[in-house]
């Protein structure tokens, strides 16, 4: 393996690592990017194998996947369950590509409402990058949303199945608005992937290959343009000199040898908890602190989204195994602010698919609906294929408290520090979340719905970890500036959601790709002077 | 029976006999469906039970000292009922390993009409969506907040 010198490091291989490598590659620079984790072969997907509902190793928590290239989360001082994959593709292999953008008044929460804090950027700004990612991970979608600003889809609709349907008809009762989900996913053959088989867990990795997931969207493009991509490269630390400027990095190899990867730019795109935690590893004379973290707040701010899961049964099959389980259909009702609500923002109401027969079965016996003996399949064939949920997320406000930070006792399998979560709800989430909850109620009792779950908001998962490393223009109040550069390091970068400034009420990735895509441009248009 | 067994030595017969009974009692024949207890879906179930072997031994040890064998069906129903909440742990970890295995099976999953052993590749025709019901959203005028420097 050479560690000759290379122009740029990049350090990650997901969802905003592959968008910069691959805008960066136009410049004929060498580019290196580094990933923990390894090449994920399709065919071992759980959906082509037995047991496809309860594999381990596409558990899509760390704490429960325990790969020796995941590292340790401690969310236990969380209500919201950090999820993530580590591999090339980062947590695109296992996200359900719902592909929301935010909306124009996500970047000014501040101004219109008095909550958070404005973007240095707005949604004009990246309209451009939005369409150029878009056509790069092929969005299906239905052009005309009145609750959207408009854009071009490169596909047609995942279809709505029997429980979209009949979710559809319940919004509609309502007089409420919803639409068909803009969904990274290829419900026909695009840019060499093939069409969507309506296999379902979605979450588990595409056996298909139809689900945009990086390693099969961006990074052949990257690689075909000249980008380096090693994996199993886990690094410990950015290295810097005497002045301060960043000079590459420590990493080990998969056999745990150090290595000292020299680089003129660094660009960090290890999410919203692996960036944090990777700058905080990065101590030195010049930054006892860690890098880039002279604001002090790289690590705070952590936003996770508020999120209402209410689950509503029907009493007939809905086909709700079957398509794309986190892509149907979304409402935006209860998007934008309303001041005769007791909560500033909103959230998108987004349907889930009910779950194959296990996990319908794991579920029933949990909430005590799945009797032992006689009675236990009627009971399952009452629950089996007859349930969905609607899914809130909504926007949760940047709060200091809300933290990654080092765990001083835990380490990875390299022997680097892991990290502690430690967030809470604030009042004007937890607000939000009993609205939502309520309205997904109403929604399933008008789609004629026979019973819904209670509202939950504890121990849900999310894998959208924002806020981290925020971006603005006040060195003091952000860690980096307006195109991502880092206020203390001249030449080192975040790519990744760690540098939203608000969460938003939708899923990030369009937008964390669209926020990438920028940053590479604005450095392409500066190379000659990019470190004054 | 005993063939499938023999090759599994984690737990003793006895422990096996008390296994597949608990099996029986929790998932019986019905609805067009197999006992967890048939060879079938055993030959499933009992490999994943004797990588909890930890946890289930000790609970094993004390079901026996009830002689579940002895009672009629519905009498063994109630006592499990009894300790399933008095011994968590060991039902939670047994309950949870049954339904992955038995619920994976292909004879399961032929008869709920799901793809087997696994969605891929046949994948799953999801009928044709009927795009008028979004006839009352499209009447809608746009409502996202449109912000000056975005017109
Ligand atoms: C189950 C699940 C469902 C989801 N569903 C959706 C959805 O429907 N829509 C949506 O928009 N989003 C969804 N998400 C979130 C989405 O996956 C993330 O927003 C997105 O992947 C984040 O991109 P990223 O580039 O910031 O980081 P990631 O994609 O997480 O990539 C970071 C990469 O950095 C690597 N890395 C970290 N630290 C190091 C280190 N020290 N050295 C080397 N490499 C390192 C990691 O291994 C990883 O591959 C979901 C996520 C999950 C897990
Ligand atoms: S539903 Fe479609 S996108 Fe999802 S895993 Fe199956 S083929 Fe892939």
């Amino acid at each position: 393996m050479s560690n000759e010198p290379v122009d740029v490091l990049i350090i990650g291989a997901g969802a905003s690592g592959a968008a910069v490598a691959w805008s960066l590659a136009d410049t004929r620079m060498r580019i290196l990017c580094l990933e923990q984790g390894d090449w994920v072969n399709p065919a071992t997907y759980p959906s082509a194998g037995p047991g496809y509902e309860n594999r381990q190793d596409f558990a899509i928590r760390p704490n429960d996947r325990r790969l020796d290239v995941d590292y340790p989360i401690d969310d236990d001082d969380s209500p919201v369950k950090v999820v993530n994959f580590n591999g090339v593709g980062g947590g695109t292999i296992l996200y359900m590509a719902h592909f929301p953008r935010f909306h124009p008044s996500d970047f000014r929460t501040r101004s219109l409402d008095g909550v958070g804090e404005d973007w240095p950027i707005d949604y004009a700004t990246l309209a451009p990058y939005f369409a150029e990612n878009d056509r790069m991970m092929g969005v299906a979608g239905l052009a005309g949303d009145p609750g959207c600003p408009p854009k071009e889809m490169q596909l047609p609709p995942v279809p709505l199945g029997k429980l979209g349907e009949r979710i559809a008809g319940g919004f509609n009762e309502l007089g409420w608005h919803w639409w068909p989900s803009e969904s990274a996913i290829a419900t026909e053959p695009y840019d060499g992937r093939d069409r969507c088989l309506n296999l379902g867990p979605c979450s588990s990795g595409c056996a298909q290959g139809a689900k945009a997931s990086t390693d099969i969207t961006y990074w052949p493009h990257a690689i075909r343009a000249g980008v380096e991509l090693r994996t199993r490269c886990r690094v410990r630390e950015i290295t810097v000199d005497k002045k301060g400027m960043a000079t590459g990095a420590i990493y080990y190899d998969e056999n745990g040898v150090e290595h000292e990867q020299k680089a003129a730019v660094v660009i960090v795109a290890c999410n919203g908890v692996g960036t944090p935690r990777l700058l905080l590893n990065s101590v030195s004379t010049a930054f006892p602190d860690g890098i880039a973290n002279g604001s002090g707040l790289v690590g705070k701010n952590l936003m996770l989204h508020a999120m209402a899961v209410v689950q509503g049964q029907f009493d007939s099959r809905i086909d709700g195994f079957m398509g794309p389980i986190g892509c149907a259909l979304w409402s935006k009702e209860f998007y934008e602010t309303d001041p005769s609500r007791k909560f500033k923002r909103g959230y998108t109401m987004e349907i889930v698919r009910g779950g194959g027969p296990a996990g319908t079965a794991l579920n029933g016996m949990a909430m005590g609906m799945l009797p032992w003996g006689s009675e236990h399949h009627t009971a399952f064939d009452q629950l089996f294929d007859k349930a969905g949920s609607i899914c809130a997320v909504g926007e949760d406000l940047a709060e200091e408290h809300n933290t990654v930070t080092l765990d001083p006792e835990v380490v990875d399998s390299n022997g680097i520090p892991a990290v502690k979560i430690a967030y809470t709800l604030g009042e004007n989430s937890r607000n939000m979340i009993e609205h939502a909850g309520e309205r997904a109620k109403e929604v399933f009792a008008a789609a004629g719905a026979v019973a819904t779950s209670p509202i939950i908001s504890s121990g849900v998962s999310s894998g959208h970890s924002m806020g981290t490393a925020r971006m603005g223009t006040d060195p003091a109040r952000s860690v980096v500036n307006e195109w991502g550069r880092s206020h203390d390091v001249k030449n080192l970068f975040v790519v990744d959601s760690s540098v939203f400034v608000t969460s938003a009420g939708v899923n990030p990735t369009s937008t964390l790709q669209a926020v990438s895509l920028y940053i590479a441009d604005s450095m392409k248009k500066r190379l000659a002077n990019l470190f004054d | 029976m005993s063939d499938i067994l023999a090759s599994d030595n984690t737990y003793t017969e006895s422990e096996r006999a008390i296994l597949t009974l608990l099996c029986e009692l929790m998932i019986p024949a019905g609805n067009g469906r197999p006992s967890a207890a048939d060879p079938e879906l055993l030959n499933d179930i009992l490999p994943r039970l004797s990588t909890h072997e930890s946890v289930l031994k000790p609970g094993l040890a004390i079901l026996a000292t009830l002689s579940l064998e002895k009672l009629a069906a519905s009498e063994q129903v109630a006592l499990i009922h009894q300790h399933r909440e008095a011994h968590a742990t060991f039902f939670q970890v047994f309950e949870s390993q049954v339904i992955q295995a038995y619920y994976a099976h292909s004879i399961v999953l032929t008869s709920l009409g799901v793809n087997a052993p696994s969605p891929y590749p046949q994948g799953y025709d999801v009928q044709e969506t009927d795009w008028s019901l979004l006839d009352p959203v499209r009447g809608r005028e746009p409502f996202y907040r449109q912000l000056e420097t975005e017109e």
